[in-house]
């Protein structure tokens, strides 16, 4: 008890932030965050009769339409599905070129950051318009692909490989810039260490650093799954309308079909697998480093 | 005779900036030598190079004959304790331990345990199997990163600085067990520090470094005793130093004629000096008598006492000379002199006045 009051009266002290600055960042959180939330949650167990008419009855059919049909759920694994194969790659092609970022000093360190920062400064359907162009049958990448393999059909707009391009380009600097921290926080004598007790490149980097740095890479993957899941310019600009992700679904049964108590039936149920997934990954994750970073 | 491990004509630049120049060193099987040199002369670039962890721009090393210049560091069969000991926090002290032997293909678990317990208990931290670096004090660290590199019975055993986090007490304990452990397990090694007594208890041959070149490379007394440069003297222990030039004195001893005109009886050991040569002479502040009355030494200056200071076994003097010299001595307490002494005599015979380049 003692040590409570003592504890409070202490980061009073240290605190240079006036509590109540917090109170408007707060209000502006309710109102336009937690209340907007609920509400589409309350929605979506009634009937929905027309945007500006009142609710009808309470009803459980919503939910029932999605878990009822296999075209929904197909939808949902298939978001899940594209979000954690994006993550994985990201995280692939990422890891070594923030190692890289981490371990230079100086101008070079700058210009890469900046680089990787780079595409950050431009609109996302201007990115993705470049990426339409590029993949497009008379596109960059398509013709060259089709030059190398003449026999085949390369569609890559409107295709899954259209989609993973877009959601790699869209997670990687994001976990680029997380992963930097993180490793550079390590401290390379680390790494010499175990080569110099004998340990070749692929054993210094599983045994050493990436136990040393797994808590940021998980930080870093959660974060780039959670963006490319909630991708709506990626499925909807390359995925040319014949890949049909959670977030496209919700859209249309908003904007189209005006039935705003199903999208937001949706809405939940994708928001709660979100969830589950990500703080599951956490959880798993802290056991996993548990063991070596807790003593 | 093959070295255990040679250096030739090494070389490492770092764009225009020269680390480490044109250095070459010999290390015999079971022998312990010293890098000693301030901070930022090499000692820690040459350090890696042998280590495999930078490439020489230069030169070549050799392990029992081979040369191993182009070999990862992982295949070299070195082992290292490191400044900052380096022990990886996510794992156990068993874990750091047993780290080299996994690594060269050990899996038997039992011959893990048995060799880990083997090596705690020679750096005495017996049943700290299973805890973790950060658990254990600066002092014990420091001996479990000893223990994973006695470990793997390695070529050479590279020491970089490894005391310097300790405090003096310690050290001055852990630099003898560590010698004693190396003698005992016959490990040839290479131990860098910028700290002299270090070096001189715990080596066996010493190599003075100064920017990127080694300047003497010799037995610890032989370092202190005659020194071949003014830099080594200088560096090593306390010295006083006067430039001059060799003259041939009418009894056929070695002479240094200072600048001032001030003649100085000179040890003929350094038997290459000659006539009209440049060289300086040291003096070392303990091998000089200070007195009341007149000395019967070779050399014998009137001088004034400017400032004294107790250091505990010794009693620092900066005195002046009457001929314009500034000069140190140090005596025992018990050869005290009066704190009120006007007029002192110094003195000290000619073979403690040693000519050094
Ligand atoms: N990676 C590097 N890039 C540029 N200069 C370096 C690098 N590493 C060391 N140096 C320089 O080389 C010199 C020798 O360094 P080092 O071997 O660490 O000295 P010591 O260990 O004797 O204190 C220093 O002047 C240092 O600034
Ligand atoms: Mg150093």
């Amino acid at each position: 008890m003692k040590a409570k009051t003592k504890g409070r009266d202490l980061s009073k002290d240290w605190s240079y932030v006036n509590g109540w600055y917090l109170v408007i960042p707060l209000i502006f959180l309710v109102i336009f965050f937690v209340a907007p939330l609920c509400y589409m949650a309350y929605i979506s167990f009634f009937e929905f009769n027309g945007v500006g008419k009142p609710l009808g009855d309470f009803t459980l059919s919503h939910y029932k339409e999605f878990f009822t049909k296999s075209t929904f759920w197909l939808i949902l694994v298939r978001t899940v599905a594209l979000g954690a194969a994006s993550t994985i790659l990201c995280v692939v092609l990422g890891y070594p070129i923030s190692y890289k970022i981490s371990r230079m000093r100086g101008r070079w360190r700058s210009v890469l950051m900046a680089l990787v920062v780079l595409p950050l400064w431009v609109s996302m359907t201007i990115r993705m318009f470049g990426w339409m162009s590029i993949l497009s049958t008379n596109g960059l990448l398509a013709k060259t692909l089709q030059s190398l393999f003449p026999g085949r059909d390369i569609k890559l707009l409107g295709s899954y490989t259209g989609i993973m391009l877009g959601l790699i380009h869209c997670g990687l600097p994001y976990f680029i810039m997380i992963m930097v921290g993180p490793i550079d926080n390590v401290d390379i004598s680390y790494e010499e260490a175990s080569y110099v007790f004998g340990a070749g490149f692929m054993r210094t980097f599983f045994k050493v650093m990436l136990p040393l740095t797994y808590k940021g890479a998980l930080s870093g993957a959660i974060l780039v799954f959670s963006l490319n899941t909630a991708a709506f310019l990626v499925p909807m600009m390359l995925g040319s309308g014949k890949i049909i992700v959670m977030t496209n679904t919700i859209y249309q049964q908003a904007t189209y079909l005006y039935n705003w108590s199903f999208a937001s039936a949706l809405a939940v149920i994708f928001m709660v697998f979100a969830l589950l997934i990500t703080s599951l990954s956490r959880k798993t994750g802290r056991k996993t480093g548990s063991r070596s970073d807790l003593a | 005779m093959q070295y255990q491990v040679e250096l030739c004509e090494i070389v490492k630049d770092y764009k225009s900036f020269r680390a480490v120049d044109h250095i070459s060193l010999g290390v015999q099987k079971g022998e312990i030598i010293s890098l000693l040199g301030a901070s930022g002369c090499g000692k820690t670039t040459t350090l890696r190079m042998i280590a495999g962890l930078i490439p020489p721009t230069e030169g070549s090393i050799k392990f029992e004959g081979i040369d191993v210049t182009n070999v990862p560091p992982y295949k070299r069969d070195v082992a290292m304790v490191f400044q900052n000991y380096a022990l990886f926090p996510h794992m156990t002290v068993f874990e750091n331990v047993v780290y080299g032997l996994r690594n060269r293909k050990i899996r038997d678990k039992a011959v893990l345990r048995e060799k880990a317990e083997e090596m705690l208990s020679i750096v005495q931290l017996e049943g700290s199997e299973s805890k973790y670096p950060r658990q254990l004090s600066g002092g014990q660290q420091q001996r479990v990163s000893l223990a994973r590199a006695l470990i793997v019975n390695p070529k050479i055993m590279l020491f970089d600085e490894p005391l310097s986090n300790l405090d003096a007490k310690l050290r001055v304990q852990t630099r003898t067990e560590i010698r004693n452990l190396l003698k005992q397990m016959n490990i040839t090694a290479l131990y860098v520090t910028h700290d002299q007594e270090e070096a001189l208890s715990i080596s066996d041959q010493i190599a003075v470094m100064n920017r990127g070149r080694i300047e003497q490379l010799s037995k610890p007394t032989e370092l202190y005793n005659h020194p071949k440069t003014k830099f080594v003297a200088d560096f090593i222990g306390q010295a006083n130093l006067f430039d001059g030039v060799v003259e041939q004195a009418p009894d056929d001893e070695l002479c240094l004629a200072l600048e001032n005109g001030v003649h100085l009886h000179c040890s003929s050991a350094s038997e290459t000096a000659a006539n009209g040569e440049k060289k300086s002479v040291l003096i070392r502040p303990e091998s000089i008598t200070v007195s009341n009355q007149m000395l019967q030494t070779d050399n014998v200056f009137p001088a004034r006492i400017v400032e004294s200071s107790f250091l505990g076994s010794v009693i620092r003097y900066k005195m002046m000379l009457d001929n314009g010299l500034p000069i140190k001595a140090e005596l025992r307490p018990g050869n005290a002199l009066p704190s009120e002494s006007g007029q002192v005599y110094v003195g000290f015979d000619r073979e403690y006045a040693i000519l050094v380049d």
